[in-house]
């Protein structure tokens, strides 16, 4: 009981927090657009419907599956989830982004009937031309028996311009430590156009090594 | 002879009506845009300029940093409004002219000067 009056009073900490703002452009998810994403590897998958309220705030609701460690069973949790555009700057040729996003959780472990409620918040900055794309996410997640802290980095070179009407074509990589893992290098391929997104990679690193990372995200 | 002199101003003026119409037809919005790197990003941007009725085609250049806007014939955008959609999907608006272009043309503009 105690923790769901505290998930409640989170929620309307975030809400009363996320009405105090002006809004600006989405989390990629401009106003009016719906994003879907999944995305999948052997220990995390992720599946996700966004909106953009306006032009500075989106929405989303989401599934992350997680398997730390060497534990068998998949870790569900349910998201609810704003996102905030922070600070969005042009430049001659690229664009800097910062976001921060906050939401409430559901989590449970498969095999076990209690679910528990939580909270999760995180920071994405990025920069990209139409050449370099880099990212840094740092991602948390929290309820009165679990929690995960993930970061995130991309960097990434594209080997031409891609117009607008093109199929853009990007190679990279991946590093990823979550909480009780080790670091996962995943060097990866990214091909996109104007609705579709996808990401491909295989980790190289030991612990991870040969486990395929897909992402996928679609506009609509 | 004065019927001759009729058709001849009567053809005369429905020409030039004709051509005044293409003109108009022609007229094309351009739109400069900061912060357009990729298609994914700026797909919306083409999404809202599409959702207009008074739209007739759409051109985006990630590389000029322009959006090109053609009317329907007779029908004309708004610029506060093209200014609004565009910021709604997270851009900003450098400028907006109105050319006497097609699509076509500036899209072959944009081809030429690349090459």
């Amino acid at each position: 009981m105690d923790t769901r009056m505290h998930a409640l009073r989170v929620g309307a900490v975030l809400a009363t927090l996320i009405a105090a703002t002006t809004a600006e452009a989405g989390f990629f998810i401009p106003k009016g657009t719906t994003m879907g994403m999944m995305s999948l590897s052997p220990n995390e998958q992720n599946f996700e419907l966004s909106y953009g309220f306006d032009r500075r705030l989106s929405g989303m609701l989401g599934l992350t599956r997680v398997r730390e460690g060497d534990a068998a069973a998949w870790r569900n949790v349910a998201l609810a989830q704003a996102t905030y555009l922070v600070h969005r700057q042009s430049t001659d040729d690229g664009i800097f982004n910062a976001y921060v996003w906050a939401g409430p959780i559901a989590e449970r472990v498969e095999g076990e009937n209690k679910t528990r409620l939580g909270g999760q918040a995180g920071v994405w900055l990025d920069f990209e031309t139409r050449l370099i794309y880099s990212r840094i996410k740092a991602h948390t997640f929290k309820t009165e028996r679990w929690r995960r802290n993930e970061v995130v980095a991309q960097g990434m070179l594209a080997p031409y311009k891609a117009e607008y009407d093109q199929i853009a074509s990007w190679g990279g990589v991946q590093l990823k430590r979550a909480s009780g893992e080790s670091l996962e290098v995943t060097p990866y391929l990214r091909f996109f156009q104007r609705n579709w997104w996808v990401d491909a990679g295989v980790s190289v690193d030991r612990k991870h090594r040969n486990d395929f990372f897909l992402n996928v995200m679609y506009l609509f | 002879m004065k019927s001759i002199a009729k058709f001849a101003l009567t053809t005369v003026t429905f020409t030039a009506l004709a051509l005044g119409v293409a003109a108009v037809h022609a007229e094309t919005v351009k739109i400069k845009v900061d912060g357009m790197v990729c298609a994914f990003c700026a797909g919306s941007i083409e999404k809202k300029m599409k959702a207009n009725k008074e739209t007739a085609e759409v051109f985006v250049s990630l590389e000029n940093k322009i959006v090109a806007v053609a009317q329907k014939p007779g029908q004309k955008l708004d610029d506060a409004k093209l200014k609004a959609q565009i910021a709604d999907a997270g851009y900003e608006v450098k400028g907006i002219e109105r050319v006497n272009a097609t699509i076509a043309d500036i899209r072959a503009e944009v081809k030429a000067k690349k090459s």
